[in-house]
């Protein structure tokens, strides 16, 4: 039972604080997991904006480098009249461009004459450069990267829509995703006379442009309408091209806000159809060209697996599992402790109460404790001295009651019922000892005159004296009993026989009869004595008190006579 | 009224057992119809009229609509729609039957040119009827009223050199060839003589150099005609784009040329599988009378057969679309005298 309390609280302890270990633990990982996913779609937000301030500095550069071409002097000079060192020159110009920028697919002088007949041409043809030349040179004029660039001031640059590259004879570029950049070759009167165009590689240039992204990271682009341009999945890319729309808000709902320019930039999470299985966090953004374009804004996003974000977060739930863990079973023990602690005390109280009989073992209590148990332990203490007190004189009382039963309140000499007690013992003892005992029956002669004189006091004195004197001769081992008025008997064991007991009676007959000083007088009482010896006179005490009895009246009579 | 309808109630399934082969209320018609061309309500009608069950599948290309006809040998349905050029393949392949004209009492109410069949290429086959025109779309001349005052009266106006970077044309070969054949002169639009494909491919290269630019989407040309002041376009999509253009706020007007404007003409045809053809040809007269048929133009905006459209003049001839001598051959062309090919070198294999 004292086993089972301590047991149950220390389970109790023990759950709770399993309970409580478990439940921070969850908390602190739930916590954690959405800070993570959080800080992960800042990240991928801020990733996309970075990516997007290198596609606004690429197209910078680009726009840098048709600047370089289209002030130069040859492009004009090209231009104005047929001049094939003019036109070599620029070739060669426009060569170590496309060598230095990997992305440009081609890279064009262009009339505004002869129905936007190409002047220059160096094309990407697989790992080489070629110039396009002679009849297979084209007339582009009915392209828009002609015909807006063409009214552009100086210096301005113009970008096409971002498109399937359907021109035939384009080499590297031919049914590829691409983007034209164009500027106006002036002449002195300001008036256009033809276009430097750039035909960038869509897809060469975020290659490069996201070399240094997160392998895990997938990247969207899309135009203004939310048509993908650039998907993880590519058969998914320029629908339009194919009659089909593949867009953005169908894949991403929340990027409608996007295409719809309420937005600039929006970051969510896809857990439905495509990305049921694998679900994603990702990060849009709109881009806006600063340059003439019809393609007025592209969205640019990132989208990185969501398993890959909580991967870390199973890390961190890993180490709150293993944490939880130790705690719990750091926590029996302490448990175990705490339950003892709280126990003990009540289990020394209830070993006391159980103790509580025993006087020679008295558990300590904690009654210097200051809690309940303290006040507990005091109450019970007091309960405890109260009862033991009680206890004690109860059995005071007993052993007096006792006493009064068995002894005479006058002389303080046995009574009758103890007298045949003892002398019953002594006949065993006598019998199995084959040894003798004597039974003197002493009544005093003449008892009642001094009582009737003296006074009830007197007579008193004078038994108390009578049962003194017998006790005085008798030995230790003898018994002396009064019972009756003026009746006393004495037990002697081991006596020798007859002789021997006649001679403690003389003994005694004369103790008795010496005077007796009472209230200034004196006053001698005289005893008569009869004898009974076992196993002569008698083998049981009634045959032997009878015995006793009528010697002692025989003695008397004799006196008498 | 209710108790003679109980009455009927009664009577036909008696009729029903009495007279068999009577086409009752047990029929069902299957239908394969673009979209507007068989609304609810429409078909609501012809059901009550008839006492037969109307099943509607719709489809929007040509390429379902051969593989559903094609599938199953015609078994499928009974009636469905399908333009002039396209007809040819499903005569050749035997899924389509002549249609008794006698049952087709509402081609009386017809304008003239869609009721003499044997004018209407591909509709008739060996002297017989195989389809009924119900719906076309004309590819007329769009053009920006403040900047040409007399509307153009010939394509050639797209080669117009007054209107040299203002021409906007439509990106494809098929087309485009076909326009170069009636620039040219060649016999049809639609099979060009080994001897015309030189002139035709320098007549598409002058185009490309008079043209602003090619669309595609309708949308996109009207968004290039209004944002580059551009005086013509070539309507590939019709009244469409004069809709989207006006809507735009432009001052346009739309004319057929006299060449003749091409133009699509979607037909009712009956399959060779057709449970019940009579109720096939019912359908057919039903959708010409003047109901259906003006809800075509009322509703959908696409013409009917009944009434001349106000865009075009009495006079105007349309050139039906055909099957074009090879696909493959105008669209390889064009893409090179689109990508900017000198004459010299489109026709070089």
């Amino acid at each position: 039972m004292r086993l089972g309390i301590a047991a149950k609280l220390g389970l109790v302890l023990a759950l709770v604080g399993m309970l409580a270990a478990g439940l921070t633990g969850f908390y602190a990982y739930t916590a954690s997991r959405n800070l993570l996913i959080d800080s992960a779609k800042k990240e991928l937000l801020t990733s996309t904006q970075v990516l997007g301030r290198r596609i606004l500095q690429a197209r910078e550069e680009g726009s840098r480098n048709l600047r370089t071409l289209a002030h130069h002097p040859a492009a004009l000079a090209a231009l104005q009249q047929a001049d094939r060192a003019r036109e070599d020159e620029l070739a060669v110009l426009f060569s170590l461009l496309m060598e230095a920028n990997p992305a440009y697919f081609q890279i064009r002088l262009i009339s505004a004459e002869d129905g936007g007949l190409e002047r220059v041409r160096i094309d990407r043809d697989g790992t080489t450069l070629l110039r396009v030349d002679g009849d297979e040179l084209q007339e582009k004029g009915h392209y828009p990267y002609v015909f807006d660039a063409l009214k552009l001031a100086a210096g301005q640059t113009y970008m096409s829509r971002i498109a399937i590259n359907n021109e035939r004879g384009s080499h590297a570029a031919l049914g590829q995703p691409a983007v034209q950049y164009a500027m106006p070759v002036m002449d002195p009167q300001g008036i256009a006379r033809g276009v430097i165009v750039i035909n960038v590689d869509l897809d060469g240039v975020f290659a490069l442009l996201a070399q240094d992204l997160r392998q895990e990271f997938h990247l969207f682009l899309t135009n203004r309408q939310g048509d993908f341009l650039i998907h993880p999945d590519p058969t998914l890319t320029f629908g339009f091209d194919k009659g089909r729309r593949i867009l953005v808000h169908d894949e991403f709902p929340d990027t409608r806000d996007l295409v719809d320019g309420r937005a600039a930039h929006v970051v969510t999470t896809a857990k439905d159809r495509r990305y049921a299985k694998r679900p994603v966090v990702a990060a849009f953004i709109a881009l806006r060209p600063q340059v003439t374009t019809d393609e007025s804004q592209v969205i640019l996003g990132l989208a990185q697996p969501l398993e890959k974000v909580l991967k870390q977060a199973d890390a961190l739930g890993m180490v709150t599992v293993q944490i939880v863990a130790i705690l719990c079973l750091a926590g029996i023990p302490v448990a175990a402790v705490l339950a003892r602690a709280i126990t003990r005390p009540i289990n020394d109280l209830s070993a006391a109460v159980e103790h509580f009989s025993d006087n020679g073992h008295t558990p300590k209590l904690p009654l210097d404790r200051r809690d309940e148990i303290g006040v507990l332990a005091r109450s019970f203490n007091l309960l405890r001295n109260q009862i033991h007190q009680q206890i004690a004189d109860l059995n005071r009382n007993r052993r007096e009651l006792e006493h009064l039963a068995r002894h005479d309140t006058l002389t303080g000499l046995p009574n009758r019922a103890l007298f045949d007690d003892r002398v019953n013992v002594a006949l065993s003892a006598a019998r199995r000892e084959n040894t003798r005992l004597a039974l003197l029956f002493i009544d005093l002669d003449h008892f009642k005159p001094i009582n009737d004189q003296l006074g009830h006091a007197a007579g008193d004195l004078v038994l108390k004296a009578v049962a003194d004197r017998i006790l005085g001769i008798i030995r230790e081992s003898d018994t002396a009993a009064r019972i009756g008025g003026d009746e006393f008997v004495v037990l002697l064991r081991n006596t020798h026989g007859r002789e021997d007991a006649a001679n403690v009676a003389q003994k005694i007959a004369r103790a008795i009869a010496q005077p007796l000083a009472l209230g200034g007088q004196g006053v001698s009482v005289s005893a008569s004595i009869g004898i009974a010896i076992y196993p002569e006179d008698g083998a049981d005490v009634a045959t032997l008190s009878k015995s006793a009895d009528q010697a002692m009246y025989r003695v008397k009579q004799k006196a008498r006579a | 009224m209710s108790r003679l309808r109980c009455c009927r109630a009664l009577l036909v399934p008696l009729l029903a057992a009495l007279l068999p082969g009577v086409a009752l209320a047990v029929d069902t018609l299957r239908v394969l119809a673009w979209p507007g061309y068989a609304d609810p309500d429409v078909v609501r009608i012809f059901e009550q009229r008839t006492r037969t069950k109307v099943e509607v599948t719709r489809i929007d290309s040509d390429e379902i609509l051969w593989q559903k006809i094609s599938h199953r040998h015609a078994e499928d349905f009974d009636v469905f729609a399908v333009n002039t050029a396209e007809l040819q393949r499903y005569i050749a392949a035997k899924l389509v039957v002549p249609i008794d004209l006698g049952t087709i009492r509402n081609r009386r109410a017809q304008l003239p040119h869609f009721r003499d069949l044997a004018a209407l290429p591909g509709v008739t086959y060996d002297g017989q009827a195989y389809a009924i025109p119900y719906t076309y779309a004309a590819m007329g001349l769009i053009y920006d009223r403040r900047q040409i005052g007399e509307p153009p009266a010939s394509i050639a106006a797209l080669w117009d050199p007054r209107y040299k970077g203002k021409v906007l044309a439509y990106n494809s070969g098929t087309h485009n060839f076909a326009l170069a054949a009636q620039k040219i002169g060649a016999a049809s639009p639609f099979t060009l003589a080994e001897r015309d494909w030189a002139g035709a491919v320098d007549a598409l290269i002058a185009l490309r150099r008079n043209v602003l630019t090619f669309y595609s989407q309708p949308e996109e040309s009207a968004e290039l005609f209004v944002s580059r002041q551009a005086a013509l376009l070539f309507a590939n999509y019709g009244t469409q784009q004069l809709h989207l253009l006006r809507a735009a706020g432009a001052d346009v007007g739309f004319v057929l040329p006299d060449e003749g404007a091409l133009a699509w003409l979607d037909c009712w045809v009956i399959t060779r599988g057709a449970r019940d053809k009579a109720l096939a040809a019912a359908w057919i007269d039903y959708l010409l009378e003047p109901g259906p048929s003006g809800l075509l133009t009322t509703r959908h905006g696409l013409a009917n057969t009944r009434v001349q459209p106000e865009d075009h003049a009495a006079g105007d001839r349309l050139a039906w679309l055909q099957p074009v001598e090879s696909v493959e051959r105008r669209n390889q062309l064009w893409e090179r005298i689109l990508s900017g090919y000198r004459a010299s070198r489109v026709l070089t294999p």
